[in-house]
């Protein structure tokens, strides 16, 4: 039985003139699991807010949502307010009142039901959801997970049928994002609710959902298991599906095309994509294929346990050699650092030690409260270590700080005042007289570095554009664009992969590696275990205050076991230093023509 | 440390304080001043211990000798001359009227301070929405969003240095980068604020009439207090509006009587402002009983 019905949905904002969602079609049924996937700006965020009535943003709208054999727009407001959850993206912006407690109760509250029985949903939603010890908490003490939980919660407590959750999980870190993946699980495997979820970052849950359907361009490209999405995606023409692709079919596909006797994956047009097999997502599913295979075809020799040991431990000269060869690139030389927050509270920072090298892309990693923030707070400046030192190899080094929230760097109305006030063009008083209409016209030049800036970034199109109505890879442009201007040696990002798509994190990851080649040093400290193993020239580990040892990502991946990427985790019994798809497609191919 | 009148029923745990704060204001008799004062800093000790202490030397000790002083040598609308400062006369109802005010104004000082450890935000919010919930559901998205923005501050300072490098020195450097925080601030607030607006009615805000949970239970120790406290307010209400609590200090003071209903209108005043202080007691002991007893 469909819970949800959606009939030629077109959708165009008030302010556009091009669709945002383009003749869309599908059905949901009940106690299925959706997972809405598709590159930022497609139209996913557009459509979930159309299944949810009375929050369509403004525009023409056409077609209709159907819930429950009702259209959504004759819905009475207190059913589709119970019977229709959101959660939004943005953890702490849908927490409305100041106490856990209250903000559970705050759904059925508004909905006037009688005080007993809010106590008793709250308490089984609580008790169900195992969040006692948060339960008499300030929401401003919760952690993001703990807020995106208590959200859920929030809205479990309506008793709903059918969950609309947009990108829940992109300002989460990868542990927090799984218990809420889990979360959604029992959810609908213990309750039946009907969920759907839109995620750019698909591949901790492709597997997890029933069906997975692809957006493009406002266009529902795609609705279907998610091996025949893999499938569709793998053939697809266009550079966002493809990037879309979790990694273990990314292999699978890789490597099952660079067979001798394998037909060519990306000649298939898609009117041939019913014919093709089901491409599997899981490193479950393609480690042993992966593994037979090379085998079987390759005769790669399978490696004991006893040579990996052993490569670790030269590793560990490769890495000492390698440090001393470098000695004089180095760009920054931190020793012992150590930083508390007060004066009783444990070291935060322990006796940390780093160097960074000029030109490279040092990629810290590390778990949460691990005190990644606070080290790169410590290396710009924004606070002092209590003791240790932070020594710049040459004097008059300049570092710059990107924040996890670019929004905090935005003071105007368009980005260029931002970028222009940056550099010193365009005061605030002026701007301010300008705003308020006392002054006419304020005078925008861009001078010839701005412009630079400009064109290396690529936000010609964005300048005239208010801060907060760009996507947030566009915003992380800009923002490092008001950093440009100051001329850093030394770029420090925070979390700079979270909320963005892969081919956005690509793109990013391309200009910062165009950045170090003019001699700029990067130091991103990130959760993306794929990003540092992709992009970075030398990867370390923050845990327990202090930076166990920095080597390069095909070193520092290889030796471990969970802490390392998915290909590492797919084709590193057999190809010991591959940490990347990309790696481990060129030593397949190396295989591929020796056999 | 644990403080045993949090378990009660708010709206019975603030009567006690509700009363107290009242009377201090209402009289400044020598004796219920320093009734008032002394149960006062008894219970800001227990409930604070080093916070209140400091509270006390800090402001609380400060006021009161400005008070004292202040009132001695300017109130001269009494008429007995203590001494002579060169041509400034010390009237000593002054002196006595200051010394019992000034321990007023610190007992309800105090008294406020001990209010607040028992009766937190949510408590008050829980009294207030009996009158109106969406009121009370404002003060809520007040204080939530207080904690936010405080957040947004440190982050935006934060970006701040991480563009332009360390903190200015100059003034108007410092006054520049002020507007532009606020600046970024309101925009980056009011953007956030649309999301939870949409967040409030895709949970049904404004579909009607809001109800309240009620976590608090009214239970048989809350029926005890209320007794005790009512019984005790009443004595003290007859006996203010009989005038027995009430003092003239000028134009000249009056003796304090010690006749047996004042004496009995001080004890009732006493065990009303103790009645706090009784019940941290009590269960402090009936604790260790309970623990010793198994």
């Amino acid at each position: 039985m469909a819970v949800l019905h959606v009939r030629n949905l077109n959708f165009t904002y008030a302010s556009e003139k091009k669709p945002t969602l383009i003749d869309i079609n599908f059905e949901v049924q009940r106690g299925e699991f959706l997972l809405l996937c598709g590159p930022s700006g497609c139209g996913k965020t557009t459509l979930l807010h159309h299944l949810k009535p009375h929050l369509e943003p403004r525009g023409a709208k056409t077609g209709e949502v159907v819930f429950n054999a009702i259209d959504t727009s004759h819905l009475p407001e207190r059913d589709a307010a119970a019977k229709i959850g959101l959660i939004m993206q943005k953890p702490e912006n849908q927490i409305v009142t100041d106490t856990v407690r209250h903000e559970l109760a705050f759904g059925l509250e508004s909905l006037g039901f009688h005080p007993a029985l809010i106590a008793r949903r709250v308490a089984e939603t609580v008790s169900y959801f195992g969040i006692e010890e948060v339960y008499n908490k300030k929401t401003s003490e919760l952690s993001g997970g703990e807020k995106q939980l208590v959200s859920i919660a929030a809205i479990m407590a309506l008793q709903p049928e059918l969950l609309l959750l947009d990108e829940p999980a992109s300002q989460l870190d990868p542990i927090a994002a799984r218990n809420l993946y889990d979360i959604l699980l029992r959810l609908n495997s213990e309750l039946g609710i009907t969920i759907i979820l839109s995620e750019h970052r698909i591949d901790d849950v492709f597997s997890l959902a029933h069906r997975v359907a692809v957006m493009s361009d406002g266009k529902l490209v795609c609705v279907n298991t998610p091996q025949y999405t893999a499938t569709y995606m793998a053939a697809s023409g266009e550079d966002r599906i493809r990037e879309m692709l979790p990694i273990p079919s990314k292999i699978y596909v890789d490597t099952s095309t660079l067979l001798p006797d394998a037909k060519n994956l990306n000649l298939i047009s898609r009117d041939d994509l019913g014919a093709l097999i089901n491409i599997p997502v899981t490193v479950r599913e393609v480690k042993p294929w992966f593994e037979t295979l090379a085998q079987e075809h390759l005769h790669i020799p399978n490696s004991s346990g006893a040579d990996t040991t052993r490569q670790n431990i030269n590793k560990t000269e490769d890495y000492k050699d390698s440090e001393s060869e470098n000695k004089d690139k180095l760009a920054v030389v931190a020793d012992s650092l150590c930083f508390r927050f007060s004066k009783n509270s444990e070291d935060v920072i322990n006796n940390l030690s780093v160097t960074i090298k000029k030109g490279e892309i040092l990629s810290i990693v590390g778990g949460n409260g691990a005190g990644k923030t606070t080290l790169l707070r410590l290396i710009s400046g924004i606070i002092k270590p209590y003791s240790g030192k932070i020594k710049f190899v040459e004097n008059g080094l300049k570092t710059a700080y990107l924040p996890q929230n670019p929004q905090s760097m935005f003071a105007f109305d368009t980005v260029l005042d931002d970028l222009l006030q940056t550099e010193g063009a365009l005061s605030a008083g002026k701007q301010f007289l300008f705003s308020t209409g006392i002054l006419n016209e304020v005078d925008r030049k861009i001078s010839p570095n701005l412009q630079n800036i400009i064109n290396r970034l690529g936000i010609e199109m964005i300048l005239n554009k208010h801060p907060f109505d760009l996507s947030f890879g566009e915003l992380q442009r800009a923002a490092l664009g008001m950093l440009l201007i100051k001329m850093p040696d030394i770029l420090l990002l925070d979390e700079p992969t979270k909320g963005i798509d892969t081919l956005t994190k690509r793109r990013m990851a391309e200009l910062l590696k165009s950045l170090c080649n003019d001699g700029l040093s990067v130091v991103a400290v990130t959760h993306d275990i794929e990003f540092a193993a992709e992009y970075s020239q030398s990867c370390a580990m923050l845990f327990d205050g202090r930076i166990l040892n920095i080597e390069t990502p095909e070193n520092f991946f290889s030796g471990n076991m969970c802490y390392t990427t998915v290909a590492h985790r797919i084709a590193g019994r057999l190809f010991q230093k591959t940490v990347t798809c990309e790696e481990v497609k060129n030593e397949w191919i190396k295989y591929a023509i020796r056999g | 440390m644990k403080i045993a009148l949090n378990t009660y029923h708010p709206a019975v745990a603030v009567i006690p304080f509700a009363a107290a704060i009242g009377f201090s204001m209402l009289t400044f008799h020598p004796v219920y001043s320093v009734i008032t004062l002394a149960s006062s800093v008894a219970l800001a000790v227990k409930l604070n211990g080093q916070k209140a202490i400091r509270l006390l030397l800090r402001f609380c000790m400060p006021i009161y000798l400005v008070t004292i002083l202040i009132n001695t040598a300017f109130n001269k609308n009494g008429v007995t001359v203590m001494f002579y400062i060169g041509d400034w006369a010390i009237i000593s109802e002054g002196f006595y009227f200051g010394l019992c005010s000034g321990a007023a104004l610190c007992a309800i000082l105090l008294w406020f301070s001990c209010y607040t450890s028992v009766i937190d935000s949510e408590k008050f919010l829980f009294l207030t929405s009996r009158f109106s919930p969406n009121a009370a559901l404002l003060v809520s998205m007040t204080l939530g969003q207080v904690s936010k923005m405080t957040k947004k501050v440190s982050e935006i300072s934060d970006a701040q240095i991480g563009i332009y490098g360390e903190e200015q020195k100059k003034l108007s450097k410092r006054l520049r980068m002020a507007m532009l925080k606020i600046s970024v601030l309101l925009s980056w607030s009011m953007e956030d604020s649309v999301q939870t607006a949409d967040s409030m009615h895709a949970r049904g805000y404004g579909t009607g009439r809001m109800t309240k949970m009620n976590p608090y239970i009214f239970g048989r120790k809350d029926r005890f207090l209320l007794a005790f406290v009512l019984v005790f307010m009443s004595i003290s209400i007859s006996l203010l509006i009989a005038g027995k609590a009430s003092f003239r200090f000028f134009p000249s003071a009056e003796t304090v009587s010690f006749d047996p209903v004042s004496v009995f209108g001080y004890f009732s005043y006493f065990f009303m402002l103790s009645l706090p202080m009784a019940i941290e007691i009590k269960e402090g002991l009936q604790w260790r009983f309970y623990m010793s007893g198994i």
